[in-house]
Parts: structure tokens; sequence; C-alpha cells
């Protein structure tokens, strides 16, 4: 850990700069709010580069990196004091909201919104971040068929009528 | 369409480009990694759970104040001009006299100089907050940002180490690329208690969720009159309705004046 920080800005850019875009991808697909996506992916950069000497396999770092996002995504409404007592200020008008344009787009992000916070982040991670679900597996902790039947269970959810294997291509 | 083209283009909408995201967190990162310690950290058990047993109590409290706030709200917009009630004069008058001090040059472009994060978990339910204190500020931005034809408006947040500052403390910012001027409102926030008290010149007029905006040059905290859910023992939060003009950047200079200190706060 040490050794690491001694190194700074440069090992900063080997090793999590190339993962900062994934996880605000993530986080945006989570919350659909861009600003506290960035809050979120700020704060889990913190934390990974606190605790990133206790990774030991670095081949799983974009795995334990996004799982760390995940679970910041989760807390983000608790940990957001500052943005949640928002005066009462109507959400429908946030930047977000107005640049909702398609009705069936916005509908979609609805039914997802409404998933479980476990199923939504499956849905993302396979179809918005294209990972394998091997690699699901390790960001949910969980194993890789526990992971694939949470996302079967999601797609069935969004989508009832829509076989699997449609809905995988 | 296939299911994971219908996915990619719902949350494309939701998921503007942000092309310097990369140098901001590694900023962020490399400030956090020289936070300086005032105190030890508490016990790791979550703020809210101290919550959860008062929520009612606190719930009920804050239905009083927003009634309050409406009440003081209407007041104001009465009184537009008037020196902000409750907050003694002659004290705001000495804070007001003090010049303006030199803020960072900042070119179009370049990165928003931050001021510093310090860690304030003992105090507050942030870990770290931005400035040197007595005055932290928290990142700007959330779900609070409302944009409108003459600008964009925010709620900016703060907390104060009142063991290093007691009165009034006035505030005044320009954001520091183009020099425009920051303004501060409270009608659309209904003046609830821990606001930031709009003061000084009302420049002009917005439209804000419906509401008409006075533009003032400055902000006063009463720091008798912290915000509603300020939990016993931390620093008093107040929050204050902010906005800058549409040609402004956000990175914003705000110049502190208490008794006894100055504090320059940069946040983006």
């Amino acid at each position: 850990m040490s050794e690491l920080h001694a190194r700074g800005e440069q090992s900063f850019t080997d090793l999590l700069a190339p993962l900062v875009q994934p996880a605000y991808r993530l986080a945006c697909a989570m919350l659909h709010d861009a600003p506290a996506a960035e809050d979120v992916v700020q704060d889990a950069s913190l934390i990974a580069w606190r605790k990133l000497g206790k990774l030991h396999d670095r081949s799983k770092l974009r795995a334990w990196f996004l799982g760390i996002v995940a679970n910041e995504c989760r807390n983000a409404k608790r940990r957001g004091w500052a943005r949640r007592v928002n005066l009462g200020l109507p959400s429908r008008l946030s930047v977000a909201s107005t640049e909702e344009h398609s009705v069936k787009r916005a509908d979609l992000r609805r039914a997802m919104l409404q998933l479980e916070h476990g199923d939504r982040l499956v849905v993302v991670l396979y179809f918005y971040l294209d990972m394998p679900v091997a690699e699901i597996a390790a960001v949910v902790g969980a194993t890789a068929d526990a992971a694939r039947a949470r996302l079967y269970r999601a797609i069935h959810r969004l989508r009832p009528g829509l076989a699997i294997e449609e809905a995988l291509r | 369409m296939s299911l994971r083209n219908e996915i990619r283009a719902a949350l494309d909408d939701v998921t503007p480009p942000a092309p310097a995201l990369e140098h901001k967190v590694e900023t962020f990162v490399m400030a956090g990694n020289r936070v300086r310690i005032l105190r030890p950290r508490r016990p790791s058990v979550h703020w809210t759970r101290r919550f959860r047993g008062p929520l009612s109590f606190v719930a009920a409290v804050l239905v009083l104040v927003l009634i309050g706030g409406l009440v003081l709200g209407g007041r104001l917009l009465r009184e537009m001009n008037a020196p902000p009630q409750g907050i003694n004069q002659a004290d705001l008058k000495r804070l007001e006299s003090r010049p303006l001090r030199t803020f960072p040059t900042v070119r179009a472009g370049d990165p928003c100089p931050t001021s510093p994060l310090t860690d304030v978990s003992a105090h507050s339910p942030e870990d770290v907050l931005l400035g040197d204190g007595p005055v932290y500020s928290s990142r700007l931005g959330g779900q609070s940002v409302t944009r409108t034809n003459w600008g964009t408006w925010s709620v900016w947040s703060v907390l104060v180490d009142t063991t290093k500052a007691s009165g009034p403390i006035l505030i005044r910012a320009r954001d520091l690329p183009t020099h425009a001027e920051v303004v501060f409102g409270w009608q659309t926030a209904h003046g609830q208690a821990g606001e930031g008290i709009p003061a000084g010149t009302a420049t002009g007029t917005d439209v804000v969720l419906g509401e008409t905006e006075h533009l003032y040059s400055e902000a006063v905290l009463d720091l008798a009159h912290p915000f509603a859910l300020t939990k016993a023992g931390d620093w008093p939060i107040f929050k204050t309705f902010m906005g800058y003009p549409k040609a402004a950047t956000g990175c914003i200079g705000f110049q502190i004046d208490g008794a006894g200190f100055t504090e320059l706060l940069v946040v983006d």
C-alpha cells in the first residue's frame, strides 16, 4: 500500500484511471443522476485507492473496483445528506429528467429502477457494460450460477414474455 | 431492437459524457490521501441510525420549521432590501466593509483549484469536506440543481466550526474564470431555518420553479439558527440557495468573513 502511494499519481493513472469511465457508466445506470454518479465514482475511487493494498490478485481489479462502486451506489441516498434534503425542489425539473424525450426509453428506465438493487446491478453489468457472467459474479460476490440465475430473474421481470435466449443476444 | 440495444439506449439518456472525469477523480483521490485528520474517527455506526428513534419528532419539528420559514420568507419578500432580521447590523456592516481579497486566477479550461479536503467526520455526517475552516463546504451539485433562462441554481451546504466562529458570517462569491458575481436567493427555498439569508443589494430577478427570485449579492449565516436536521453534537449545517449566470463555469471562489477571520474557499 505504502509503495503504491509513494508512486502517487502515476499509479493512479496506471491502475484506476482506465476504470473511471466504466464506473461512471455503472453509477449513472444505477442512479439515473449524473452529478450523483460523479460523486459516487470519486468516493469509490478514494476508497479503492486506500484499500488497494488488500487486493492481491490484480486481474480482479475491475470486478473489485466496480463492486465498490455498486456498493457506493446503494449507499448514495443514505450518504447524500447534502442533496437529499433538497428544499422541496421537484425532481421532475432536474437536469436528467428534462432529457427524457422517449417515453419508451423512460418506461424501461422506470422498470429498471423498480428492480431490486442486486437485480438491477447484474442487468447493467451484463447489458450496459458487456461483462461476462463470471466477472459479474465477482462484482456481486456470488457464484456464476447464482449471478446467472439473478440475471434471468431480472430479465423476466423486465420482459415477462421474452425468451431468455432471445433476451441474451 | 434487441433488449441489449433497448437498455443501452435507455441508459445512454441518463449518462451524459464526462470527458474530464478521470482528472477530477485523480485530483480528488490525491487530495484525499493528504487529508488532515483533526479528530479520531467515530465508531463506524451509520449516522442515520441515531435518527431512527427520534425521527418522528424531527419530522414534526421540520414541519414547524417549514411553516415558520414560509411566514418568514413572505415577510422578506415584502421587505426586499431590508437588512436581514435577527442579525446584528453593526457586526454585519463591519464584515461588509472588508474588501474582497484576491481569488486564485483561473483561466478558461484550467482545472478548478478546489480547496483542500479536511476530515471532519467527528463533527459531521460527511467524512470529508472542503476547506481549512472554520467554514467547511460540501461539493456543489446534486438533485437540487435547477437551470433557468438566467443561469444555474443549486443548494450549497456548509458546516461551521462554532469553536472558532461566532456572530454573523458573511458570504460573497465569484465565478473564478469569468469573474461573474454569484448571487443568493431565498424565495424558492421558502426561507427555512438554516438557510443562508440573502443580504446586500438585490441586483435583479429570476424565475426559479415558478417563484420570483431576487438576486442578492451576499448571504449571511445566523449561527443561532442552523439547519433543523443538524445532529446534536455536530457542527451546525447551513444550506444556501445560490445561483450563477449561464456564462459562469461553476468554479466558484467564496470569501467568508466572520469575527476574527476571513476564509477563501474554492468549490467546483
